[in-house]
């Protein structure tokens, strides 16, 4: 743990804001869907980003794959800067860099056979002949777990758990070194999520495998995850290694989120902290902390003054005004 | 002891299709006391939406699918009422809430109209009357501003504001069971506690008995008072929330208690797989359903087909379908 770790990507205050187009195209407002986050991504480890709907956690991570062009900010990749990148440059580093998606079900082509769909990754990046392309993709499929004949098979006869082992294998056909997980076990059935939860740590600890292990549930997140970042409105709130942000969550919306997931343990009351109120508009996301609306600890100086992620302890960073001080 | 407000017994629900009649469910019986919250856990395609929507006959019998057994709702069987005493029963005595809020709501009508229609059908209430009553919904639900939210449609609603217009529409004719067909599912952590925390509260202020089915044994948990857990269309164990979580006495269950993961879980520990899937319901195993899976299965449970038994030395109303279990042996 000691010596310094190899950094694997570096994202820095990186924006996305879509526009909204009104009559005639022109610009009317933008969704601010990520706005100013700074994170680091270190090799082997697993960074789980964990919010609800709309905080921008897949926006976030579609930039960081370079899928979408992010509107500021700079992000490298092993020291590599990916923002204004061509086509081809791009598509060198995206065999490093793979995705896989929560909908096994809509990311795979219908009429591409599982087999067919797995070597084709290797053919565009130029990899292999075909015979050789063919044992890849069959060692994957055992390493996966998916029996042979369904090298054949198209994705509609297979279920759910084994099309995500199809979206699996084909993340890794390429040998990547990051993979981006989008809500990966979030379709899946508990008994299949398991199943899936497994396969990826075994791959990861097999072939020491970077993570960015996107998700809304923060049970998954903490049996995943070894740092996790909070995202609420497109903001980063708090990060911290895992262990740290589940015992001692410092941020007033990471305590909430935490009281809000329901325990499988009948005898075990847990005080509920509930929100008031929805999720602001990111078009026009309040000022100050974008929190301060449905914070219960909010202050005149919340409405007026962004708090920055600042470290509060070693590795633990929250962005609030009030952490750090007895009263938070 | 309360009464039972529903009794089901021995339903079986066969599906017409191109393969020829598929059950979907086989012989279920369960009941829900007055003001009781009772939970029905399992994972897809188990049968636990069939059984809310053969408790509404909501198939249509004619095309889709054939009933047999008993469906008794203060001791009326459903399953022998004609289709005009059946839409009386719907919506009036018993309704329903469902995953999907936004799909179930009339996108052209703003919502303060939609309640007060339900008011209109099943109470006989007119223009104002209806209107305020339709306010009162909203407020009881916990709609903020519920005046303005009247003229809201559905698309301006957040998901959860949108749910809690659904259980409003549910409520206006004061039901004596409420069934709720994964009522969280598509919602944030921090809604789905908003709301489940509404569903309790309007169990015990309203007296409303509550048949919870989902897949998340953590909702259950926190809910719930007794549980059913379903397996290819069959209760497989049942108890009351704590015994169930402390002692589950059927294979299955302890397996998808011990696969998720949890908040309070050692993070080192690999998480527990359930072997093999589920198997479709044209291909329902001989004897133990459960057993192709079951990692204590002997030779017997792939012949014979076990029985919701109680279980030996088990808490009054343990129920378990488990050759292993009704030996008294246990699995462990």
């Amino acid at each position: 743990m000691e010596q310094p770790r190899e950094i694997v990507l570096t994202a820095e205050h990186v924006k996305k804001y879509f526009p909204i187009t009104g009559l005639l195209g022109r610009v009317e407002n933008y969704v601010k869907a990520v706005d100013d986050v700074s994170l680091t991504l270190y090799k082997g480890e697993t960074y789980g980003l964990v919010g609800e709907t709309g905080c921008g956690k897949s926006t976030l991570g579609q930039t960081l794959t370079a899928l979408i062009k992010p509107s500021a900010g700079s992000i490298r990749y092993k020291g590599q800067e990916l923002t204004g990148l061509n086509g081809r440059q791009l598509r060198a580093v995206r065999k490093d860099i793979q995705m896989i998606f929560q909908d096994p079900y809509t990311s795979l082509n219908p009429r591409k056979r599982v087999g067919d769909a797995l070597t084709e990754a290797m053919a565009i990046h130029g990899l292999g002949d075909r015979s050789s392309r063919v044992d890849a993709a069959v060692e994957l499929m055992e390493k996966v777990g998916l029996p042979l004949e369904y090298f054949y098979r198209y994705p509609h006869e297979l279920s759910g758990g084994q099309r995500q082992r199809v979206g699996i294998a084909r993340a890794l056909i390429l040998d990547p070194e990051l993979i981006v997980c989008d809500e990966p076990v979030s379709a899946l059935d508990v008994s299949v999520q398991s199943q899936i939860i497994n396969l990826l740590l075994d791959l990861q600890k097999e072939r020491g495998l970077s993570y960015l292990f996107i998700s809304h549930d923060m049970s998954v997140i903490r049996y995943t995850s070894d740092r996790t970042g909070v995202m609420y409105l497109g903001r980063l709130v708090e990060e911290a290694e895992t262990e740290r942000l589940f015992e001692k969550p410092m941020h007033p919306y990471t305590q909430v989120l935490l009281s809000a997931v329901p325990v499988p343990d009948p005898e075990r009351k847990k005080e509920r902290r509930l929100l008031e109120g929805d999720l602001p508009s990111p078009i026009d996301p309040p000022s100050g902390c974008v929190f301060h609306t449905r914070c219960p600890y909010a202050q005149a100086r919340c409405a007026q003054e962004a708090p920055p992620l600042r470290a509060l302890e070693p590795g633990h960073k929250a962005a609030c005004h009030l952490c750090g001080r007895e009263n938070a | 002891m309360a009464k039972n407000i529903l009794e089901v017994q021995n339903l079986v629900t066969r599906f017409k299709t191109e393969q020829g009649l598929m059950k979907a469910l086989d012989g279920v019986s369960f009941h829900v006391e007055e003001g009781e919250l009772v939970g029905l856990v399992g994972e897809s395609g188990c049968g636990k939406s069939v059984m809310s929507q053969s408790i509404m006959r909501l198939y249509d019998e004619k095309t889709q699918a054939r009933y047999e057994g008993k469906v008794l709702f203060n001791g009326r069987d459903l399953l022998t009422l004609d289709e005009k005493e059946m839409q009386r029963v719907r919506g009036q005595e018993i309704t329903m809430v469902f995953q999907d809020a936004l799909s179930a709501l009339d996108p052209v009508f703003p919502v303060g109209s939609q309640i007060a229609e339900a008011l209109r059908i099943h109470q006989g209430l007119k223009g104002k009357e209806a209107r305020e009553q339709a306010e009162e919904m909203l407020r009881l639900v916990g709609i903020p501003s519920p005046g303005e939210r009247m003229r809201s449609y559905p698309h301006e609603l957040s998901g959860g504001m949108r749910q809690r217009v659904m259980i409003a529409i549910a409520l206006c004719c004061h039901p004596k069971l409420l069934i709720a067909d994964e009522p969280t599912t598509a919602l944030d952590v921090t809604i789905q506690a908003q709301i489940m925390e509404l569903i309790v509260r309007l169990n015990k202020q309203l007296n409303m008995g509550v048949l919870l089915i989902t897949h998340d044994l953590a909702v259950i948990a926190e809910t719930c008072t007794r549980v059913a857990v379903m397996y290819l269309g069959q209760i497989v164990e049942e108890a009351d929330v704590k015994t169930l979580f402390r002692r589950p006495a059927h294979p299955y269950t302890r397996g998808l208690l011990r696969s998720i993961p949890r908040l309070d879980g050692d993070k080192r520990e690999r998480l527990f797989v359930i072997g093999g899937t589920v198997p479709l319901l044209s291909q329902i195993p001989q004897g133990c359903r459960f057993a192709p899976r079951c990692p204590y299965a002997c030779e017997d449970c792939g012949r014979r087909e076990p029985e919701l038994l109680p279980v030996p030395g088990g808490e009054k109303d343990h129920l378990a379908r488990c050759h292993k279990a009704a030996d008294g042996q246990g699995v462990s």
